[in-house]
């Protein structure tokens, strides 16, 4: 067979593995929360696009007025980093490069896998803004008149996406070969991934990504990526020759090149054995637990100790309870001037009950995953059973949240009167109690059975949405009269409207929450307890 | 004292809208005997397990394990041990911790279960692997962790559904050889297969359900009978679940 022959046959199994590749992850997102996502996301774009092709506009007019070989080695830049940052994270987490191919590879040569993966990678991520490009270099030739620009500003943006997503699939792979091979790497993966986002998040919301990125940017800037810049310009007499053809060069040579460097660590994923937590980390010991001098039962005993366990084992399944943390970044500015709002405790009381109950009673049954035909099978009852999911949650969940709530307390400003104080530290005792009591039948109302994507890559069994957003109601409206009492804020405007004094409004706020919360939350762990020991596979 | 019948069913019947899972299944199986079931894929006999362990609810019919009533859960499941189709284990524990949290499910007192789990690890050669998490274990071992757990209490009867699977020979052969002595100590032992030469080994009782119908019962040497002489008891269960023979609907 002539060389060519077998180039194009090669060439035909690249593009089967990418088309199939993007109808399996088309099906995959079809109808689900992720699709809507991303046509908000492409929505959003679009938009962005559109301007942006404006700005080339512009620019193309103000060719030989304003100096734009600088901004065009910034935006050439930019847009690299863009390209490579979200395909690095892609892969990162799993997705774009599968950690596991041997269906593939047992069919295709080694090459041809990964030029497939990597075809569709660059397909996904650049083939939404790949219109907008080509757009943009039309109209930035017309601005400037000239026809040369369109084809060189294109070439230059496509290479520019292209060299990126690559190097960012490499930069994604190194993570991933790094987790694979490090066993430390391997055990607190989700703590640096949260540690990662939380940075992140933080960076966001506390403005200072441009005083991040220019550092990043200068640097790329300044590498042969900035040479394509150079290039875009040539045809109107602004670029560096020598950079242009530089440029050509690192298409040439380096985007294949940079695609070899990914195919060897893929290999790196594919053959070899990847480390895992194998053993049993920390104690496996279970002791005694009094609950107020009351021993209780060994089979309750085992449940708590079990809960704790996968807990401590696989955080990640209990990652979702750290989503309204978020929404206390810009809050963290003030603690880091080591000033703490006077609101602070309560929302902490508030949202610490809340972990608290979402942690380890919102799905009682799925949470049982394959288990639960043992647990059903077995004599142990729907209250032995509810009951101590309930004490794994609060005794980790109470004195947490009450020790933050208190110490947040003392430090509050304006302070706290020792009444306030008080009131915070009742209102976090309350409240726990009150969260996973409704929980667990809000849970058992709307349980959840088949896992669902935790990360892009793992999947796990998590509680519905139902259950979250009755428990969040439920919840939410039982805490208002104590949160409404120990939030200063509040407690002014209240006590003004009522006309009675602080300590009558902290006892009235946080009794009727607990008389509330004693009621719905009798009502709810009845009810949790007889779906649970009803509970049939009908 | 163990009843006559450690499983029995009347009528018991499943259906699911319109598709008839399980078609007014009579069983007497006394205790201390070993029960094969067997049936093609889908004929209805994990719904059968379900129902008699109590964790389907029938739609007619009754059935009772050990004397108690498949309807009140709380007195049938200190009675059975079950394994289903796939062991039911929690990957993130290590072997040990999980057979410790189901034996404390079972309220066995905690040195009593270790010794008890202990002997059993040994016996399925799974003792040097009992601290690694389940996450790490082949199919084969997973399988064995599910039998252990499955039979740690000592249950009066024991559903065994598919428990060879992912098995090798060594293993298989102590399944087969812990379910004869489960017999031989009057436990009793249903087990769905689909490897005949294990039934035929040491089921007293083969039944063999078709689309939801116990098309034959009886010992395996009769069922061979049937099959014609010099046949086995593959040739036997090919002949009854022939859909021409059977009556395919």
């Amino acid at each position: 067979m002539s060389r060519s022959a077998t180039l194009s046959r090669s060439a035909t199994r690249v593009y089967r593995i990418a088309r199939t590749e993007l109808v399996h992850r088309k099906r995959s997102i079809e109808g689900s929360s992720q699709a809507i996502g991303l046509v908000i996301a492409g929505l959003f774009g679009s938009m962005i696009g559109l301007g942006s092709i404006g700005g080339l506009f512009v620019a193309g007019r103000s060719v030989g007025d304003a100096a734009v070989l600088g901004p065009a080695r910034t935006v050439g830049a930019g847009l690299f980093g863009m390209a490579a940052a979200f395909a690095a994270v892609r892969v990162a987490q799993g997705l774009g490069l599968p950690s596991d191919a041997d269906g593939l590879l047992t069919t295709v040569p080694h090459r041809e896998a990964v030029a497939g993966y990597l075809l569709t990678e660059s397909i996904v991520l650049l083939g939404v803004p790949a219109p907008f490009v080509i757009l943009g270099a039309v109209v930035f030739g017309i601005g400037a008149g000239s026809v040369a620009s369109v084809v060189l500003v294109a070439f230059a943006a496509l290479s520019l996406g292209v060299l990126g997503v690559l190097c960012g699939v490499g930069v994604g792979a190194v993570v991933r070969v790094l987790v694979a091979r490090s066993p430390v790497l391997a055990r607190f993966r989700a703590a640096v991934g949260a540690v990662l986002m939380l940075a992140y998040f933080w960076v966001l919301f506390n403005g200072s990504a441009e005083s991040v990125l220019e550092p990043f940017l200068t640097v790329v800037r300044a590498s042969p990526v900035g040479w394509y810049g150079d290039l875009g310009l040539l045809a109107v007499g602004e670029g560096d020759l020598l950079r242009a053809i530089g440029a050509v060069g690192v298409t040439l040579v380096g985007i294949p090149a940079v695609g070899k460097g990914c195919g060897l660590l893929a290999g790196q994923l594919w053959y070899r054995r990847s480390v895992a937590p194998s053993v049993a980390s920390g104690s496996s010991e279970m002791g005694d637990v009094p609950i107020a001098g009351v021993r209780i039962s060994r089979p309750m005993r085992h449940v708590i100790h079990k809960t704790w366990l996968r807990a401590r084992r696989a955080p990640l399944r209990l990652m979702y309870i750290a989503y309204p943390l978020f929404l206390l970044v810009p809050t963290l500015e003030d603690v880091t001037r080591l000033s703490v709002p006077a609101y602070l405790p309560g929302v902490i009381a508030f949202y610490g009950a809340w972990a608290t109950g979402a942690a380890f009673t919102l799905n009682p049954i799925g949470d049982e995953e394959a288990v639960l035909p043992v647990t059903l099978t077995s004599p142990v009852g729907g209250r032995s059973v509810v009951g101590a999911l309930c004490l794994a949650g609060l005794l980790i969940g109470l004195p947490a949240t009450v020790v933050a709530a208190v110490l947040t307390s003392v430090v509050a400003s304006p302070p706290l009167s020792v009444g306030m104080l008080v009131g915070v530290a009742v209102t976090a005792v309350v409240l726990p109690v009150t969260a996973t009591t409704i929980a667990v039948g809000a849970g058992t109302a709307f349980p959840r059975l088949e896992p669902a994507s935790i990360t892009h890559s793992r999947e796990a069994v998590v509680p519905s949405a139902f259950a979250f957003a009755l428990f969040s109601l439920v919840f939410g409206l039982v805490s208002v009269p104590a949160l409404l009492a120990v939030v200063p804020a509040t407690h002014s405007a209240v006590s003004n409207v009522v006309g009675v004094g602080t300590h009558t409004l902290l006892v009235g706020g946080i009794g009727l929450t607990a008389v509330l919360g004693a009621v719905a939350g009798s009502i709810a762990f009845s009810y949790a307890v007889t779906a649970f020991d009803e509970y049939y596979y009908d | 004292m163990p009843s006559p019948n450690a499983i029995r069913a009347e009528a018991l019947t499943k259906r699911y809208g319109s598709t008839m899972a399980v078609d007014g299944l009579d069983l007497s199986i006394p205790s201390g005997t070993v029960y094969g079931f067997l049936g093609p894929n889908g004929a209805g006999k994990t719904t059968t397990i379900r129902m008699l362990v109590s964790l389907l609810r029938p739609t007619s019919g009754t059935a009772a394990i050990d004397g108690q009533p498949i309807t009140d859960r709380d007195r049938v499941t200190p009675r059975l041990g079950y394994l289903p189709e796939s062991p039911p284990l929690y990957e993130e524990l290590t072997g040990r911790e999980q057979l410790e949290y189901v034996a404390g499910l079972r309220d066995i007192p905690d040195d009593h279960a270790t010794g008890r789990i202990d002997e059993l690890l040994e016996l399925f050669s799974l003792a040097s692997d009992a601290n690694d998490r389940i996450s790490t274990y082949s199919k084969g071992m997973k399988q064995k962790a599910g039998i252990i757990q499955a039979i740690v209490h000592d249950p009066p009867v024991v559903f065994l559904d598919e428990p060879t699977s992912g098995l090798d020979p060594r293993a298989a052969r102590t399944v087969r050889d812990t379910i004869a002595d489960l017999a031989a100590g009057e436990t009793t032992v249903f087990l769905s297969t689909h490897i005949l030469p294990v039934v035929d080994e040491i089921a007293d009782t083969v039944g063999v359900l078709y689309d939801g119908d116990l098309v034959a019962e009886g010992p395996p040497e009769n069922l061979k009978q049937r099959a014609g002489s010099g046949g086995s008891l593959e040739d036997a269960f090919l002949a009854v679940t022939d859909a021409d023979l059977v009556g395919e609907p």
